[in-house]
């Protein structure tokens, strides 16, 4: 398995995600991605992710309620959420479960670097959780090549 | 665009620190980073920053430390301060030393403009004075 930081999507926009995933597969991270917040919270309760990448935007309240309930279940987790939002919406953005906002429309360049430069630099916990799966973005550079095997 | 005035992070996540001199850099402002006061203390004791961005809480030496020694600095030699806070730190600080406070989770956008009005404010804080008189015409 892959010894990349692993990153999270929260996006319930199927458009966004595709896009958020195309451009975050091409940086030296594990990609995985979530539509839903019961979706997310089944994959950080499997695996610790350095970094998560979610829309304040999201359908169902989709976004805040994931991070509500993940920093709620695991209070010590080190991942280091980058929230995206559309300025208009007037949210509050609490300091103690965000680490910081990119305005949509999004700066993809800024975005891939700010993925790329801090998920290198999140702390591992000390006994970081087995991810179970491969990384979504593993699978799919592995179709792309011909050489993955679905179990 | 490149930017000539130093930028000086000082924050000891190493995350956050990261993202800062990622989005300063990106927009060509160049930036050194310190993990603690003590770090920041030395840095600033060899290069002249124009900026200083300030985390509070801190181990080995906090926010609170550096700004005093800051304040005992020259007027003119003394670099802008911009505090980040978690929005609880009831303390008044300085306003001849912080120019502002900029609070977590931080606006990208709104980060990279605040830190682009300090620069052009430090800019103007250390133009030479204007002379009050002509110099003679000794034609």
């Amino acid at each position: 398995m892959n010894d990349e930081p692993r990153v999270l999507i929260v996006e319930s926009n199927d458009a966004l995600r595709a896009m958020l995933f195309t451009i975050l597969r091409h940086q030296p991270v594990g990609v995985d991605t979530a539509a839903t917040a019961a979706d997310a919270l089944q994959k950080v309760s499997q695996c610790d992710y350095a970094l998560a990448v979610v829309d304040l935007d999201c359908a169902n309240n989709a976004g805040i309620t994931f991070i509500t309930r993940f920093r709620e279940d695991r209070p010590d987790a080190t991942t280091f959420i980058l929230a995206v939002r559309d300025p208009k919406n007037d949210v509050y953005l609490d300091p103690d479960l965000i680490a910081a906002v990119l305005n949509k429309p999004l700066e993809i360049d800024t975005l891939a670097e700010l993925v790329r430069e801090c998920a290198h630099v999140v702390p591992v916990p000390e006994e970081p959780l087995p991810c179970p799966n491969p990384a979504e973005s593993d699978i799919r550079t592995r179709m792309e090549r011909g050489s993955y095997v679905a179990n | 665009m490149r930017h000539e005035k130093l930028i000086l992070i000082v924050d000891d996540d190493d995350a956050i620190r990261a993202l800062l001199t990622t989005v300063l850099r990106r927009r060509g402002y160049p930036v050194d980073a310190a993990r603690n006061g003590v770090e920041a203390m030395e840095l600033l004791g060899t290069r002249q920053y124009a900026l200083v961005i300030l985390d509070l809480m801190m181990p080995r030496m906090n926010g609170y430390e550096v700004l005093e020694h800051l304040g005992r600095l020259p007027v003119m030699t003394r670099p802008f301060v911009l505090v980040l806070t978690a929005g609880l730190e009831q303390r008044k600080f300085d306003t001849n030393l912080v120019v502002g406070t900029i609070q977590k989770p931080f606006d990208i956008e709104l980060l990279v403009d605040t830190v682009a009005g300090c620069l052009v404010a430090a800019e103007g804080a250390q133009l030479p004075p204007m002379p009050t008189a002509m110099p003679e015409d000794t034609n």
